[in-house]
């Protein structure tokens, strides 16, 4: 039976160099990153928006 | 990439032209930081490499010579929150100092600065030994951990 991992995640984590091989790896994740970003710009516009026609119907 | 583009990369902000810029870098065996795994997968990047690698963080920030700089993070979104940025940057420091680093320096702001966050933030940094020593800009701090600050 397979024994359960208890460490925690931090303890877990391994970590590596950005090298040539595992380029691909590091553009997977920062593709993450970036979508996170731009989600994030989405939202802050969109609030931005949203009390522009707030202000725009109290006037 | 954003504190590594040149004035003319900086320009080009499509993201494939970035990547290539990125990828031109590593091939030639330039030092671009980290990268995290969880069971074999990539959960955390750590941009931390010479301070002479990116383009002027600090200004009057002194000789570059065994000075490091941790310039970015990023964590998954579902593992936030679990304490793991002290892990990454003890992960930083110990690479950068297995590279003959003598300051380790960041750039972090308080929690609730409105400026750009991916550099980390104050008590981050403060709890893993750091000192602030000067600022960069109005918002953002400096900080460095030395030997002797340990």
């Amino acid at each position: 039976m397979a024994m359960t991992d208890r460490r925690s995640v931090a303890d877990r984590m391994v970590f590596r160099e950005v090298t040539h091989d595992n380029w691909r790896e590091f553009v997977s994740s920062r593709d993450s990153l970036n979508a996170g970003v731009v989600l994030r710009l989405v939202g802050a516009w969109s609030g931005v928006q949203r009390l522009l026609k707030r202000n725009r119907q109290t006037a | 990439m954003v504190w590594r583009a040149t004035p003319v990369e900086a320009k080009q902000t499509d993201g494939l032209t970035r990547k290539a810029a990125m990828k031109a870098r590593i091939t030639a065996g330039t030092t671009v930081g980290l990268l995290g795994y969880l069971n074999k997968e990539p959960v955390a990047w750590c941009s931390v490499a010479p301070r002479s690698t990116y383009r002027r963080l600090v200004e009057h920030g002194g000789d570059d010579e065994g000075v490091w700089s941790i310039a970015c993070f990023f964590v998954v979104r579902r593992l936030r929150g679990q304490g793991l940025s002290q892990r990454i940057i003890a992960a930083a420091v110990e690479f950068a100092r297995s590279r003959g680093a003598s300051i380790v320096e960041a750039y972090p702001v308080d929690p609730s600065s409105p400026s750009y966050r991916f550099m980390g933030f104050v008590p981050m940094f403060e709890a893993a030994g750091f000192r602030e020593v000067g600022r960069a800009g109005s918002r953002r701090y400096v900080f460095q951990l030395t030997s002797e600050h340990e």
